[in-house]
């Protein structure tokens, strides 16, 4: 496959962010993991931890655990090898090892990163069956490879839509399952879930939106009201203790969040429903809503 | 000498090979078009003897063969329509994302599960 010719696609989740050919799919994810495939073939491995190393970060260490695995699990030696120099060019601002492996039929190839800005970890990892083909695609993969961003903002983007999240929300909760996608994110004030429904044409075929809310969340929410968005067609709920001082208190002491809004639009141009959900014990803020709504789309 | 019979396994495909295959139509199956657009199956399930022999006892017909129903809905009905003898399970799964608008990787998970229910109740057999 010619890689130059084929469109490419933005993938990023939790913190990394790079851009792959649109053929390769995601296979196998994790909170720090992803595994890409091309016609259910694995063809690149990420291992990362995000803003989790403490002091100095070893190389070696992490090369001879790589080794261990290897190993154990395929009987193959990993070997650490010198990076080629366009890899080196690519990842200029990263500490960066080297490691190849060969197998009877596949072979790897891949890096180790460190990013002494973020001290965030990383491991690469190329599957290559033809190692020619691999050589082009990784030199662009890498270069627009990314572990941080400068505006305390994580974009997470996978299986066609794409959200940017503040970095004070973590990801606590992740489900990819057929026509439904949800990604859960708390922090010390909020938690805020995404959803994604579809297709539409066939949820909504008998039930209008509000209706598909009830069925989808069981939640005891008020009544809804239509909003106005720039485009979609959306309702919106929300549900605040009323404002007394027995409320207060009550809202102060007990566990569950006392401040939810939700709001679900349709995407009719992408036959799907998204969906935002925030819980607070304080007074959501609207533009806080709005700003993370804004950057919910379908890719 | 063999003290235990090794169970008969089944062959397990690799998600590749899988969706290579083709899935083809049980030739017993009736196929009935609902008012909707959406299909009614009908295909025949054949019950144990002792079962049969039990319903004769007590005043049934006891027929070894009977028929069961499957209503498909409107996704049911596509993949169902889609299933002609000669595309993959690849091309299909293609063909509904197109449809739906649906991520590749979504529709694959969506249609497997549906192909692998048909094919536990001999609705479909792969080439």
């Amino acid at each position: 496959m010619d890689y130059g010719q084929t469109p490419w696609k933005e993938i990023a989740w939790n913190g990394i962010r790079f851009m792959a050919p649109a053929d390769w799919q995601v296979g196998t994810i994790g909170k720090h993991y992803l595994m890409l495939e091309e016609e259910s073939r694995p063809v690149l491995e990420f291992k990362f931890k995000w803003g989790q190393v403490k002091g100095a970060f070893s190389h070696q260490a992490h090369l001879s655990r790589i080794a261990a695995l290897h190993k154990k699990k395929l009987g193959k030696a990993v070997i650490e090898c010198p990076l080629p120099a366009e890899w080196e060019e690519a990842l200029g601002k990263y500490k960066a090892t080297g490691f190849s492996w060969q197998g009877k039929t596949i072979c790897g190839k891949g890096v180790i990163l460190y990013c002494p800005a973020c001290q965030n970890a990383t491991l690469i990892q190329f599957y290559q069956r033809d190692s020619s083909k691999t050589e082009e695609v990784s030199k662009r993969l890498l270069r627009s490879f990314q572990d941080h961003r400068e505006d305390n903002h994580i974009v997470w983007s996978v299986f066609g839509i794409r959200a940017t999240i503040p970095d004070t929300l973590h990801l606590v909760r992740h489900r990819f399952e057929a026509g439904r996608f949800e990604m859960a994110f708390k922090s010390k004030e909020h938690k805020v879930t995404l959803h994604r429904w579809g297709p539409a044409s066939f949820l909504l075929s008998n039930q209008d939106l509000s209706e598909l809310a009830e069925t989808m969340l069981h939640h005891p929410w008020a009544e809804p009201y239509p909003v106005i968005t720039a485009s979609n067609k959306a309702v919106e709920w929300s549900l605040a203790p009323p404002p007394t001082i027995w409320a207060y208190w009550w809202n102060r002491i007990k566990a569950k969040p006392s401040f939810q809004w939700f709001r679900l639009w349709h995407l009719e141009e992408r036959n799907c429903i998204f969906g935002v959900e925030i819980e607070g014990k304080r007074p959501l803020d609207p533009r806080f809503l709005d700003r993370i709504c804004a950057g919910y789309e379908s890719v | 000498m063999k003290v235990f019979k090794e169970n008969n396994r089944t062959v397990q495909l690799t998600r590749a090979e899988a969706l290579k295959c083709t899935p083809i139509k049980n030739t017993e199956i009736k196929e009935e078009r609902l008012e909707t657009g959406e299909v009614l199956l009908t295909y025949p399930i054949r019950i144990r003897p002792w079962v049969a022999d039990l319903v004769r006892r007590f005043g049934g017909e006891g027929n070894r063969v009977q028929s069961k129903k499957l209503h498909l809905d409107e996704l049911g009905t596509t993949v169902w329509d889609l299933m002609d003898g000669r595309r993959s399970a690849r091309q299909i799964i293609k063909r509904f994302a197109g449809k739906y608008q649906l991520h590749t990787r979504e529709a694959e998970v969506g249609v497997a599960r549906f192909l692998r229910i048909l094919g536990k109740r001999g609705l479909i057999g792969l080439k």
